[in-house]
């Protein structure tokens, strides 16, 4: 502009460009480089899944900072209740400035919390200091749990005490039979109605309250997702719920994550072992793996004789199948429930996919069917349907099932 | 509206360049529209509305004062394209935020309204030799490109 103005000798064309170099001087003299310090923090650092965290971002400015365009970088599986992630706020000078956030985990995980992209702008807008904060908070959101009344009861169980009545005859409270008086019997066990018909001392037998081993499965090879669900998720608040509702009956539990990554947990009793499954359990993850696995690779260790496992499968992938088989093989008493990737499907219509769609019912149909001739009850369990309801078709199938195949 | 002021008002009363000035009025509303609603293109509205009331002045010259709005009024359209973009974003802003920035841009405008008032002023002032004038001129440009240089290095 000011040289167009001097070729053309023009002074008014000078006075175009006036402005913006005034502008420009202006902004220029008035600016300084900003010093900021930004911490988020978190009202809990352990949750349950859509649960409310209250979280506060604190900003502390040198001197006035006219614009500060903050952007939250929320990991997948967390949002804020309300609001948006990017946010523009002036931070006046001689305080911090204390934003109020509302996180929401509407999924489980263990979330790294934190990091945001700040930019200061000064007074005029015109020169922009950028600075990326990373994030060192640990935000874990653990699964959605379900009351489960009735548990798929393990075949045998444990030496321990525990609160399952045995099947083996020893010290109980559950009556089991009654035998002629040996020596070294106490008296206390006589029972003398029975010995009185009998004319000579018979004593009770019962049932000792034993605990059982009790592993999950959680088949984490593949997934079918649909935006904000998937197979995965399913299972996990599933194997979460099982573990819980186990452990309260003093059973030990340990976990087994089956996928392109192999997790394993030994099993264990307590409340800090559910504290510990839950931890692993929120980590677990689809890893894209092509490696053949099967079930030597875990510790003997995780899957004790005698131990019930309760896996917990989409069904998707072949080497998760025949390590479910192999188990069975193996003399595990394995129940199956699967993880019905079909309600994640959705297919426009018309889509020349449709008759496989059709077809794939069928086939996994012919699967469970598989399993069940080898005495492995497989439950179908839909999103949306109560784990309880899975839980007990396996219960019936343990009953009645197995005498039908048998 | 602004653009359209801006770019309307080098028409009123042009006589021979009113086609050339309508395309030119043309590229910068179309340049100023695709700024509001897609992205910044600031410069494009910039030089279309210079290079028009550049021609407007070969064509018929422009009053100072009214060169000083204009000047003024090109600033300010700059800098809320630009504002504009900022904003684009789904961020929330604070209202402070809003009110300051518009405060500022206005003592901005101002001092740039001031400026080009010098520099109409200064364009008045009748030299006897054309030769000096332009020495002065171009002294003056060097001078100032020289203060933004030298300011913006230390901000670099």
């Amino acid at each position: 502009m000011f040289l167009a103005a001097l070729f053309l000798g023009r002074p008014d064309v000078a006075a175009l460009g006036a402005p913006f170099a005034a502008f420009l001087v202006l902004a220029l003299l008035l600016s300084r480089a900003p010093r900021l310090a930004v911490t988020l923090s978190l009202g809990e650092e352990r949750t349950v899944e859509g649960h409310h965290v209250a979280a506060e971002l604190d900003l502390t400015g040198e001197g006035t900072l006219h614009e500060v365009e903050l952007a939250l970088a929320l990991p997948h599986g967390v949002e804020l209740d309300e609001g948006s992630e990017r946010m523009i706020v002036r931070i006046p000078a001689g305080g911090p400035l204390v934003i109020p956030l509302e996180l929401v985990p509407w999924r489980w995980g263990a979330f790294r919390l934190g990091a945001l992209a700040v930019r200061v702008r000064d007074r005029f807008g015109l020169i922009a200091y950028d600075a990326h904060v990373a994030g060192d908070l640990t935000l874990r959101a653990y699964p959605r749990p379900e009351r489960l009344r009735a548990l798929v009861n393990p075949l045998e169980t444990q030496p321990f005490a525990g609160n399952r009545v045995a099947r083996v005859r020893g010290e109980g409270i559950e009556f089991a039979d009654l035998r002629p008086f040996v020596a070294g019997d106490r008296v206390r066990r006589v029972n003398w109605r029975v010995s009185a018909r009998r004319r000579e001392l018979y004593v009770n037998e019962q049932h000792p309250e034993r605990n059982s081993d009790v592993v999950l499965f959680l088949d984490s090879f593949a997934e079918v997702r649909r935006e904000r669900e998937s197979t995965l998720d399913l299972a996990v608040r599933a194997a979460a719920s099982l573990a819980h509702e186990y452990l309260e009956r003093r059973d030990r539990v340990g976990v087994v994550g089956f996928g392109g990554v192999v997790q394993w947990l030994l099993p264990g009793t307590g409340r800090a072992q559910d504290y510990r499954i839950a931890d692993a359990l929120i980590t677990s993850e689809v890893t894209l793996s092509y490696a053949l696995k099967d079930v030597d690779v875990l510790p003997q260790r995780t899957l004790p004789p005698q131990a019930l496992v309760v896996a917990l499968s989409p069904l998707l992938d072949e080497r998760s199948m025949r390590a479910l088989a192999d188990l069975r093989a193996r003399g595990f008493d394995l129940a199956v429930v699967d993880v019905s990737p079909l309600p994640f499907v959705k297919l426009p219509p018309g889509s020349p996919d449709a008759l496989a769609l059709r077809l794939w019912p069928l086939w996994r149909e012919a699967l469970r069917f598989g399993y069940e001739r080898l005495g492995v009850p497989v439950v179908e369990w839909k999103e949306g349907d109560p784990l309880a309801q899975a839980i007990e078709e396996v219960t019936a199938f343990r009953r009645y099932g197995r005498r039908a195949f048998a | 509206v602004l653009g359209v002021g801006l770019a309307g008002y080098p028409l009123q009363g042009a006589d021979r360049a009113a086609p050339v000035l309508l395309l030119v009025a043309a590229v910068a509303l179309v340049a100023a529209v695709v700024s509001l609603v897609w992205t910044p293109l600031p410069g494009i509205v910039l030089a279309a509305l210079a290079v028009e009331f550049v021609l407007r002045e070969l064509d018929a010259h422009v009053l100072g004062w009214h060169t000083v709005l204009y000047a003024a009024g090109l600033l300010l359209l700059c800098e809320l394209i630009a504002w504009a973009d900022t904003l684009r974003s789904r961020a929330l802003v604070a209202p402070d935020v809003v009110g300051r920035r518009a405060g500022n841009m206005l003592l901005g405008v101002l001092a740039g309204g001031g400026a080009a008032g010098l520099a109409v002023a200064a364009g008045s002032i009748e030299s006897p030799n054309a030769f000096v004038a332009g020495v002065a001129g171009a002294a003056a440009v060097a001078a100032l490109v020289g203060v933004v240089w030298s300011l913006g290095r230390r901000h670099a």
